[in-house]
């Protein structure tokens, strides 16, 4: 036997603004604790010796640590800001529908695999001063594998989200078309990420005009419509279902 | 010739409408305007794309120079002429719906999609070439760039096609009339880019030696 809720639809709608603003809140934090307290733009090159790495980490190590952990704090908001794009995409598509819980699942991977690269330059920036540089090198080749080569997740959000509002049928729709098409070029672009592998300089490396500069602006540049049409969408089915 | 007409001759649009003329509608974005954003930021990626080529060569002139040698300039060239003729197609439908000549919006619109499908053979058959000659994105820089940038335009064109024989379809089920002509314009946005980006793509990696 089914239940009624038995939250009032305003509080069960607060949760889902408070995932909303998540958006954000994520940009904003992730771009001070990572950017600038950890000091990862610009990031340490992918030409540099295993020395130049090591001294990296060594001059930087305290920052580093708090920059990075204030970064991890930020995370899980992606997560947030996931579910709730995911249940707004289920007011379009229905309750359980394919596109939302793609949007869901690659939220979460996007969140594991940038939450594993920054654990992997939090430990090397972990008394580097007993490590070999090799070790420091091998700690800080990972970090950036991971968070380049696994953009499929981020890449399959982009796809979800962007059929999805666009086959949106309602007279003003949820999600402007311009956001849609923002999302497949944004997602498209993350495609180049797959390149770090072969290249240690150049436009094509982890610090390069493209797979750098481009793609991370890209990605957090992408959090201000999505976060801003969120947070008006919500208020809308709030405003549609309580009406 | 009146006022009103020989301002709208010289295209004075916005003079010949304040003029009254009934004629001309407001001009607007072809297809639907969310994919001109997406025309934009691909335009900046690939736009990127061949500075980078550009720079780098500017470092390697003789290795690009005798790497490009290699590079197949008649299937390129066809490539070309295929891609141009699928645009042409592409055109011919949109014309065709606003006409509501029905028969041949899906004919059009088949032959545009049968073009991408040949873009896409006569690639493939020119990437097994090069990997049976043993050469591969990993040769050298000038290969790296070669593989990397045509690759991406191929999945455009992959894409693309899948897009004109999706629409080709419905147009069979008389989807499309001069009513209803956002899906065949956009999709035509898309096409004309794909097409434009190899017309600077060919001459650039194919053509352009830089001695």
């Amino acid at each position: 036997m089914n239940n009624p809720p038995t939250l009032s639809p305003s509080t069960n709608f607060f949760f889902w603004k408070l995932c909303a603003w998540a958006g954000p809140l994520y940009l904003i934090g992730s771009l001070i604790s990572w950017a600038l307290i950890a000091g990862f733009v610009p990031p340490p090159r992918e030409d540099w010796t295993a020395l130049q790495i090591t001294q990296f980490y060594l001059d930087n190590s305290l920052r580093i640590r708090v920059g990075l952990v204030l970064t991890l704090l930020f995370q899980p908001f992606y997560v947030f800001l996931s579910v709730v794009t995911s249940r707004v995409m289920g007011k379009v598509e229905g309750r359980g529908g394919i596109l939302g819980t793609l949007e869901l699942f690659g939220g979460v991977l996007t969140w594991a695999t940038i939450a594993i690269a920054l654990l992997c330059w939090l430990t090397a920036a972990f008394r580097p001063e007993l490590r070999t540089p090799q070790e420091v090198m091998l700690l800080s080749d990972l970090g950036w594998m991971v968070m380049d080569a696994p953009f499929m997740g981020a890449t399959i959000q982009c796809f979800a989200f962007g059929t999805l509002f666009l086959l949106d049928k309602r007279e003003k729709p949820l999600v402007p078309s311009w956001v849609c098409w923002l999302s497949f070029a944004i997602g498209a672009l993350y495609i180049t990420a797959a390149l770090i592998p072969f290249f240690t300089d150049g436009p094509f490396s982890w610090h390069g005009l493209i797979t750098f500069w481009l793609v991370f602006s890209m990605f957090f540049i992408w959090f201000i419509p999505i976060s801003y049409f969120m947070i008006k969408a919500v208020d809308r089915i709030e405003q549609e279902e309580c009406a | 010739m009146s006022e009103r007409h020989l301002l709208s001759r010289l295209s004075l649009a916005k003079y010949a409408r304040l003029a009254g003329d009934p004629r001309l509608k407001p001009r607007r974005l072809p297809g639907d305007p969310g994919v001109w954003v997406f025309v934009l930021v691909d335009l900046v990626l690939f736009g990127l794309l061949f500075l980078s080529y550009v720079l780098e060569r500017s470092n390697k002139v003789e290795l690009f120079a005798q790497s490009q040698r290699a590079l197949d300039i008649e299937l390129g060239l066809t490539n070309t002429l295929v891609l141009l003729t699928s645009s042409w197609l592409v055109v011919l439908a949109l014309h065709a719906t606003k006409e509501n000549a029905q028969k041949w919006i899906p004919r059009f619109l088949t032959m545009a999609a049968l073009c991408g499908a040949g873009f896409v053979a006569i690639k493939i058959f020119e990437y097994v070439i090069k990997f049976q000659a043993g050469i591969s994105m990993l040769t050298n820089d000038f290969f790296m760039f070669y593989f990397f940038i045509t690759f991406i335009h191929f999945i455009h064109v992959v894409v693309g096609t899948i897009v004109l024989s999706i629409l080709a379809g419905r147009a069979r089920r008389g989807v499309y009339h001069p009513d209803n002509v956002k899906g065949i314009e956009t999709a035509g946005v898309y096409w004309h880019m794909v097409d434009l980006l190899w017309v600077m793509l060919f001459p650039l990696i194919y053509l352009v030696s830089g001695k």
